[in-house]
């Protein structure tokens, strides 16, 4: 690909990834002000000992929806940043989206119907969410690895005084 | 197996210092990218990077086992060893899946029947107090998370003449609910422990010695109690307690945990956790309906097994010679879910096999905890009169009574009661009213004004005051019979239990009773004599009854339905005379129910005083008493003359008559 191929896809993964993150952070600070307010109504539904795996759950959904915009963030800045295109950038991008959407969605799922101590299946969402996260993470920081260093500015010579 | 701290290996508290110590270790690795950057190749920053996380995490592992040492030592040394054995694993491990299980039984008192002494237990006032009682001076004091006492060797006496050596002893163990507190420390021979003689009572929020907490014949000096956490209270305040009293006298006592935890009711829990540590095993369950072999949950057993999971403590066994033998080294051998008949039957007077070995060989035995006709007397035994009740001999299926028809030892998440009002009794909530028994008696609601004989929603008219007086003894209070029974006025007759009339109309005769149970329900009328047919029912057992008698009236004179149905302007004469009562519970019963009549709230006086004080308070409340005006019109049953007098000679000569046989009563 060369690289007047590469700037509109580069382009687009940027975009689709700043959206992404802003959208998360979005709706997961609303799902915290939602939080916020249970806590302040005082929600049996929410707050009572025998419901700690929906709170947990939900916090958890809050806190990874939350994070993981801000990490889309950062992706898309690192992407431009790097100018990284290609076959890696690409997984890297539909890893990091699909954690965006399994994560905190598993998260936000389990803690719909518990089980006690134990969250709903839709915890399940959560470790496919987490590979997923992790292939993103180590695909970029490859990328970021491979990418040539700056060369550094030779020092000024000294001269006497 | 070596003793373990009390601290749960899985859920160690997160504290302000660990969140602290948590910083500081991100902190501490914050800069490693920095000095990473500043190494000269890629490989030394990778190196730099490692030691700083090695570093960083050994730092975190010396400050861990700086808490545990901290933990271990937070256990007294001598006391009965916490011990994980025969599959008990403690609450610790039910918590994580069982959140709001786990939290209801941490705020009941089942949890904190014994505790090791720290700070959050303790309730008694330790703040450099000095107590003196029965001839002995208490020193107690708090050093920082620790509770001390400095005292007499009292448990050691010198010989005679020579001076008691002072001695300072750490308290170890706290045993109490929600009324009083009972505090232990080692004895220094072996794991057996020493009873201070003195008792934190909550209501008065102040020190009492121990004996005056029970009724127990008044005795001078201090009773001493060597050895009774290990050999009676680790039955029940503990969970699988083994008291190990060994042939060569020593003690090895053990528990699996301090008070009465989540295994005391649901049976050791180690292959249930081992059987949901799988979480496929633990979402197959769930679909199951959460139905699991491996633990007991007595909610899903029948009414006789679900009730003697709590008859196992709250019971009086039939234990012969040969089964102390064994109890007294390894314990209960009953589990929950198991049959309580195979360990230890239950006294019960319907069935003569349970008792013919107590009459014979040990006659103290069942007066110190049954009326003659076996109705339970004292607290704590509610299963043998559960078991004893027509509503579980004759119930069958749903419609048999059990503990748990009223009971519920975890409140629910729908209770909308506070949670110390749940804690008082445990009851589901609503079965504090007619409605424990109109679920099954459904057909009486329309009928109750005319079954009772006394106007809808009237204390005469509430199932429980009728069916389930107050006849037990307790906590320095009477409390419920658990026999569900009728009143009749025989019963009081033969056994001289207070029948649930006279308890609230105790200015009535036993005639009276027996005539209106005659008239409406047909009971038959005993032979009374001349007293029984004359003289007010209460008046009698106040004044000529034995303590325990005494202790019921005492009470009884100052509960508010009593006081509605019979009048409150003349217990004062009968409450006086009981502040001076030879027992030390009576005379605290007497001045509580005074203290709550009209005038006498500021009541000067001390039943743990001494007795001159004490007759000079009685004389003082019999002043007042006679400057008030009443009528005694209609009311001879009382010895009241017409004019409102008392009839004193005949006051003073059924005073001569009191019971004065010594009696104790094991709660």
């Amino acid at each position: 690909m060369t690289r007047d191929e590469e700037a509109p896809e580069l382009h687009r993964a940027v975009r689709r990834h700043l959206a992404a993150g802003w959208l998360a952070v979005l709706l997961f600070l609303t799902l915290g002000a939602v939080l916020e307010m249970l806590h302040g109504y005082k929600v049996g539904w929410y707050l009572d000992v025998g419901n700690s795996a929906r709170r947990l759950m939900w916090t958890l959904a809050h806190a990874h929806g939350t994070l993981l915009g801000m990490l889309n963030i950062l992706f898309a800045l690192t992407v431009r940043h790097l100018s990284w295109a290609g076959g890696s950038q690409r997984v890297a991008s539909a890893a990091l989206l699909g954690a965006t959407v399994l994560l905190p969605g598993g998260f936000f799922l389990g803690g719909i119907v518990i089980y006690a101590g134990d969250p709903g299946l839709g915890i399940l969402l959560v470790p496919v969410g987490g590979l997923g996260l992790l292939l993103a993470v180590a695909l970029t920081a490859a990328a970021v690895m491979q990418a040539p260093r700056p060369e550094r500015a030779s020092p000024p010579a000294r001269t006497g005084s | 197996m070596a003793p373990r701290p009390p601290f749960g290996k899985l859920c160690l508290p997160m504290g302000s210092e660990s969140i602290a110590v948590f910083v500081l270790f991100v902190l501490g690795l914050a800069p490693l990218p920095i000095l990473a950057r500043r190494a000269p190749s890629r490989r030394e920053a990778w190196i730099l990077v490692a030691c700083g996380i090695g570093v960083a995490i050994a730092v975190l592992g010396v400050r861990q086992q700086a808490r545990v040492k901290k933990m271990a030592a937070a256990v007294p040394a001598g006391i009965p060893a916490e011990v994980h054995q025969e599959g008990y694993v403690s609450s610790q491990a039910c918590r994580a899946c069982h959140p709001q299980q786990y939290d209801t039984w941490r705020a009941s008192f089942h949890r904190t029947m014994t505790r090791i002494a720290t700070p959050e237990y303790v309730k008694g006032d330790f703040n450099h107090r000095t107590v003196t009682a029965k001839g002995l001076t208490y020193q107690l004091d708090r050093r920082g998370e620790e509770f001390w006492v400095e005292t007499e060797e009292f448990w050691n006496p010198p010989p005679a003449g020579a001076r008691p050596q002072r001695v300072r002893r750490r308290i170890a163990l706290v045993t109490g609910s929600h009324h009083m507190q009972v505090y232990w420390f080692a004895s220094g021979e072996g794991r057996k422990l020493e009873q201070l003689p003195l008792v934190y009572l909550f209501e008065a929020q102040r020190w009492i010695p121990r004996d005056a907490a029970f009724l127990k014949p008044p005795v001078a000096g201090v009773r001493v109690e060597t050895g009774r956490w290990n050999d009676t209270c680790i039955s029940c305040h503990a969970t699988r307690g083994q008291p190990r009293l060994l042939d060569d006298g020593a003690i090895d006592s053990r528990v699996s945990e301090f008070g009465i935890a989540c295994e005391a009711c649901h049976g050791p829990g180690e292959a249930h956790v081992r059987d949901n540590q799988s979480p496929w095993r633990r979402y197959a369950h769930h679909r199951r309906g959460g139905r699991q072999e491996t633990i007991t949950q007595p909610a899903r057993l029948d009414a006789r097994l679900s009730s003697q999971v709590c008859g196992q403590c709250h019971f009086v066994a039939a234990m012969r010679g040969a089964d102390f033998a064994r109890w007294k080294i390894d314990g209960s051998p009953y589990r929950p879910g198991g049959e309580l008949d195979l360990s230890y039957p239950p006294v019960q007077f319907s069935r003569p096999e349970t008792v013919t070995y107590l009459k014979e060989h040990l006659p103290d035995f069942l007066p110190k905890r049954f009326w003659s006709d076996g109705m339970v007397r004292v607290a704590g035994r509610e299963h043998n009169g559960l078991i004893e009740s027509p509503c579980f001999a004759r119930g069958r299926g749903a419609r048999q009574l059990a503990c748990l028809s009223c009971h519920t030892m975890h409140q629910s998440e729908r209770d909308g009661r506070r949670r110390a009002e749940w804690t008082d009794d445990q009851l589901v909530e609503g079965m504090d009213g007619d409605r424990a028994c109109l679920q099954c008696h459904a057909e009486q609601v329309r009928e109750i004004p005319a079954h009772t004989h006394h106007a809808a929603g009237s204390a005469g008219s509430r199932c429980y005051n009728c069916h389930m007086p107050y006849t037990t003894y307790g906590l320095l209070k009477a409390i419920r019979s658990h026999q569900v029974s009728s009143p009749t006025a025989q019963e009081s007759l033969a056994t001289g239990r207070p029948n649930a009339c006279n308890q609230c109309h105790l200015d009535r005769t036993l005639e009276w009773t027996a005539g209106h149970l005659n008239r409406w329900y047909g009971t038959d009328r005993p032979r009374l004599g001349d007293e029984e047919r004359r003289v007010a029912a209460g008046v009698l057992w106040t004044l000529k009854g034995d303590a325990g008698q005494r202790a019921l009236m005492a009470w009884s004179m100052g509960w508010e339905p009593a006081r509605a149905a019979a009048g409150s302007d003349w217990q004062a004469a009968y409450l006086a005379p009981l502040l001076n009562d030879p027992y030390d519970a009576v005379r605290y019963i007497a001045q509580r129910s005074l203290r709550r009549l009209p005038g006498f709230d500021r009541l000067d006086y001390d039943f743990a005083g001494p007795a001159e004080r004490r007759q000079a308070a009685a004389q003082r409340v019999m002043a007042q008493w006679r400057l008030d005006p009443r009528s005694g019109q209609g009311r001879e049953a009382l010895l009241l003359h017409p004019d409102g007098r008392l009839d004193l000679g005949a006051f003073l000569r059924l005073l001569g008559r009191r019971e004065d046989r010594a009696i104790e009563l094991v709660e």
